[in-house]
């Protein structure tokens, strides 16, 4: 047979698909726990450290990260109820990221009030926190996902102090925002300046937002903005301000010490 | 060693280096180069898929029609980086930095170096020969690579590999992590190797 017959050309072409196609597919599949099982490490690192349990330098083992997420209490929140509906493992199985994108779990997100960019979220959420010797609820940890510019941005924001309403931290560990300037809101000289912020106002709306250039240093709610990333800090501002007013009653609730299921 | 092997795999490291001499895979060079870890980690995934694209295309070359056979070609590489792009995810060292290149993996199928070798040099040549051009090929262009890299990442944050090699005295170079950086050093490499090598420079 000629090597450029037309019955030639498509006897290689399939062929190459076949066999192409089996390669890639059989290492997608074989790879796939090892993926899952570093995509879940990277997670709980990210949890520990926004938990301020880990410095960000700190180089720890598999077996050392699942140590220290012990130490780390986990509830699960019902946002419709205001209801604690799970703790502990059962809480830890949860993941918002999968059921923000499940049919039946999804919740339509209501952006009346702040625009977090994204159109739906879990039904629950879940949040970490830390207890001092009495029990008393230290740092809590909230996740937080929104728009900014061009992408997803993922992070977490933890509060303490009186009434859990001061900033302790804020970091992003997934974005794919302007390299050099949106990306500037995971490094932590800017992330650095929210520390020591009051989140919320006296009737517990939120109020903590970045400021277009230079914050008023005597408001105790004003961020600096990044120069030349200011769609991005909208972006900051609409999804600090969404997720602090949906977990605000669970906020409430720890800060009273209520924290049974 | 047979001396074509050599020839082969030497070659394209200074003499007819492709980064410097043919001037492909630029873009990649200029991307993944702000950091040494960065640049060795898509320094050798390009040189795997290099030779691994160049060896199955020259084993099945004789097969291969010509109306369809830069299809093939693409088919084999693009399947190639995907695996590629996978193992990294899956390797804890490696699953980091995959994070950081996101895209620059899977835009080595764009790679001219990969087309460009196997077109000019895989069709034409036994697997044997096409393993050397593809691994020395793959190396000439890590070289370049990692040099930038080391350059850039030394001078603009003063560490190497994350490890700090200058004091607090250092005052890093800002334009030494933005993309032009890479762009003048590969300019003075190719200026040092065309004084060396005078023969490689291009007559009006």
């Amino acid at each position: 047979m000629s090597k450029d017959s037309i019955l030639k050309t498509f006897i290689v072409a399939f062929i190459t698909c076949a066999v192409c196609s089996v390669f890639v597919s059989s290492a997608a599949v074989l790879l796939k726990p090892y993926q899952v099982m570093n995509q879940e490490l990277f997670k709980n690192k990210n949890i520990l450290m926004a938990c301020g349990l880990m410095e960000s330098g700190e180089n720890l083992s598999p077996a050392e990260i699942q140590e220290r997420f012990k130490k780390l209490q986990v509830v699960k929140f019902n946002f419709t109820t205001g209801e604690i509906a799970a703790t502990g493992e059962d809480a830890l199985r949860y993941d918002e990221r999968t059921s923000a994108k499940t049919p039946g779990e999804m919740v339509k997100v209501d952006s009346s009030q702040f625009k977090p960019g994204i159109a739906t979220r879990g039904k629950y959420g879940t949040a970490y926190y830390v207890t001092d010797e009495t029990g008393k609820v230290k740092t809590v940890t909230i996740p937080i996902v929104g728009k900014g510019l061009w992408s997803v941005m993922y992070g977490f924001i933890a509060l303490g102090g009186e009434n859990l309403n001061t900033v302790e931290r804020l970091s992003f560990y997934e974005q794919g925002e302007t390299a050099g300037l949106g990306s500037e809101i995971e490094n932590p000289e800017w992330t650095g300046k929210w520390q020591g912020k009051l989140a919320f106002n006296e009737s517990g709306v939120p109020k903590i937002h970045v400021v277009k250039g230079a914050a008023n240093p005597e408001s105790s709610y004003e961020v600096d903005g990044i120069s030349g990333a200011t769609l991005t800090c909208n972006g900051v501002n609409g999804t600090v301000g969404y997720w602090l007013s949906e977990y605000q009653p669970l906020l409430k609730k720890l800060a009273e010490g209520e924290v049974k299921p | 060693m047979k001396k074509e092997y050599r020839d082969a795999l030497l070659n394209p490291l200074f003499k007819n280096n492709p980064v410097m001499l043919q001037v492909l895979g630029i873009c990649s060079a200029l991307a993944v180069t702000t950091k040494l870890e960065t640049a060795i980690t898509m320094a050798l995934a390009v040189t795997v898929v290099l030779t691994c694209s160049n060896v199955a295309i020259s084993v099945i070359r004789n097969q291969i029609p010509g109306s369809i056979r830069m299809i093939v070609q693409m088919v084999i590489i693009a399947s190639l980086v995907m695996v590629v792009d996978q193992v990294l995810k899956a390797i804890p060292q490696t699953f980091l930095i995959s994070k950081q290149l996101s895209v620059f993996v899977g835009l080595i199928i764009t790679n001219c170096i990969l087309m460009g070798r196997a077109e000019a040099y895989a069709m034409k040549n036994p697997p044997g020969m096409s393993f050397f051009d593809g691994l020395g090929n793959g190396l000439g262009y890590s070289i370049v690579l990692i040099c930038v890299a080391a350059i850039r990442e030394l001078l603009g944050t003063g560490s190497l590999l994350g490890f700090q090699v200058f004091g607090t005295w250092f005052q890093p170079w800002g334009i030494m992590v933005l993309a032009p950086s890479a762009f003048f050093l590969i300019g003075f490499f190719i200026w040092i190797v065309r004084t060396l090598h005078p023969e490689q420079i291009e007559h009006e």
